[in-house]
């Protein structure tokens, strides 16, 4: 398995952290996440991330708005939860502590 | 022109193409099925209706009220397709969220209609020459329409005109397919979502590209006689407004159509006695020849002599301008005239080594059909 097969699981696994971050950075609505997110390996369409929101809304890690906009109908503005922030702490962490085991084994 | 259909996005009313409706329809149905078993299904739908609605909203304006096809395909390329967000969905998968470069489409299972199909026949109308008969079997049997076009002309020709009959009864009796279903079922495609949301862009591309060169073609011939009637009628008028001596009548002319009635007569009489095995102009060819090698030369000298004569007809009337042209033509035609009479002098004076040629080339075409069988059977 070529390295670069071995990418999309992981990306798949980052890509709800990294959803955490962008909605934790500002309030957003999808167009704003997807706009944050297109230039970065973790680019991503509206197929995968409205059914993504939807469970993290279930699992209580974020919530939604809904807000006027000045062109077209109201949009979902999301949020962290009070839980959400919880768990994107523990990531933060979580992910810390990798990249410092990844840099301590050296190579 | 295009049919457009009228459909409701999230509550608002939006003019799209057929063609896109058919594909936006596959889109949401697909979405639907993937969705399946999630409990926000119906709020995560029309969040999805209207982020292509908010996309569709850039190509409309005051002045372009309707949604075309290829507007539709680049909302959902930009859309990607569905994926189950749910990690009940896949139970022991991290979440189920993919970025767009590595989602299979065929990773969600079946959908409900999601059998193998069994395969029907059906007359398929897109790309079509007549009614779609050809094109039906084609699908049906997984083989090139070409093909099949082919073998029907052939065995229409060979048949003479049984062929044609069972087409038009086969363009009465077989059923035209209509339906995304129907279509499935043409091709024994399973019908299921994901395969619905290749096909219609897909068939439509195909049939697009096929109707285009059909259409070239078309112009290009309308637009070769409008510039033969341009020629006659120029020659008329000039013919009639001056009162110096005439311009030389075209050698082809009249006398060139009334010689190609002629040749086609010629044609058909010696066409339906070779494919009688009756003599050929007095000739009792049939005691010598194979049956085909009558047909196949009837055709051929037709063919030959016939498009002698298109030429001299067509540089008789650019002669008149073109007096070069004209005498090439005419030297071309003649030579090959020659050759043709050279060649039958031949054919007829030394029938007996024509005959031996034939039968040997015959006999080495059979042996060439043999190795290659006995070679496919070995292997």
């Amino acid at each position: 398995m070529a390295a670069n097969e071995k990418f999309g699981p992981m990306r798949k696994g980052l890509l709800e952290f990294l959803i955490l971050k962008v909605i934790d950075a500002d309030r957003v609505y999808v167009a704003d996440i997807l706009r944050k997110l297109a230039d970065t390996e973790f680019a991503t369409q509206e197929g995968t991330l409205y059914p993504l929101l939807s469970r993290m809304r279930r699992d209580g890690l974020v919530d939604y708005d809904w807000k006027e906009s000045d062109s077209g109908p109201p949009r979902k503005y999301y949020a962290l939860t009070a839980s959400g922030q919880a768990q994107l702490a523990d990531l933060v962490a979580y992910w810390r502590l990798i990249n410092k085991t990844i840099e301590d084994l050296g190579a | 022109m295009r049919a457009v259909n009228t459909i409701s996005l999230n509550g608002n009313a939006w003019q799209i193409e057929s063609e896109g409706c058919e594909e936006l329809a596959a889109y949401l149905k697909s979405a639907e099925v993937r969705l399946a078993g999630d409990p926000d299904r119906e709020e995560i739908l029309a969040d999805l209706e209207q982020a292509i609605a908010d996309k569709l909203a850039r190509h409309v304006s005051a002045h372009k009220n309707v949604v075309s096809a290829e507007e539709i395909a680049l909302a959902l390329k930009e859309m990607g397709p569905v994926e189950a967000g749910s990690a009940a969905a896949e139970p022991g998968a991290p979440t189920g969220a993919a970025t767009p470069e590595e989602t299979p489409r065929a990773q969600a299972g079946p959908g409900p209609n999601g059998n193998p199909g069994v395969r029907h026949l059906f007359q398929i109308r897109e790309g079509a020459m007549l009614s779609g008969v050809c094109n039906g079997l084609a699908a049906y049997f997984g083989i090139d329409v070409t093909l099949v076009r082919v073998i029907f002309v052939v065995f229409a020709v060979l048949t003479g005109g049984i062929g044609a009959a069972v087409y038009l009864i086969m363009m009465i009796v077989v059923p035209v397919a209509v339906t995304a279903e129907q279509m499935a079922a043409a091709h024994g495609k399973p019908f299921n979502a994901e395969e619905l949301i290749g096909r219609p862009p897909a068939a439509y591309a195909s049939g697009r590209h096929w109707r285009q060169q059909w259409r070239d073609q078309h112009r290009m011939w309308r637009h070769q006689r409008r510039e033969w009637r341009r020629q006659r009628r120029a020659w008329h008028a000039f013919g009639g407004a001056t009162a110096g001596p005439p311009p030389p009548p075209p050698y082809g002319g009249p006398a060139g159509g009334i010689l190609h009635v002629l040749l086609l007569i010629a044609f058909l009489v010696a066409l339906v006695h070779a494919a009688a095995g009756r003599p050929v102009f007095g000739w009792d060819w049939a005691a010598d020849v194979p049956h085909w090698v009558g047909i196949v030369a009837v055709c051929v000298i037709y063919g030959t002599l016939a498009q002698q004569i298109r030429v001299a007809r067509y540089y008789g009337q650019v002669g008149v301008y073109h007096p070069g042209h004209a005498l090439v033509a005419l030297m071309g035609t003649v030579v090959w005239l020659l050759v043709l009479v050279c060649v039958g002098w031949y054919v007829v004076h030394h029938w007996p080594e024509v005959q031996d040629f034939l039968q040997r080339a015959l006999q080495a075409l059979q042996t060439a059909f043999d190795d290659k069988q006995g070679g496919t059977v070995r292997t």
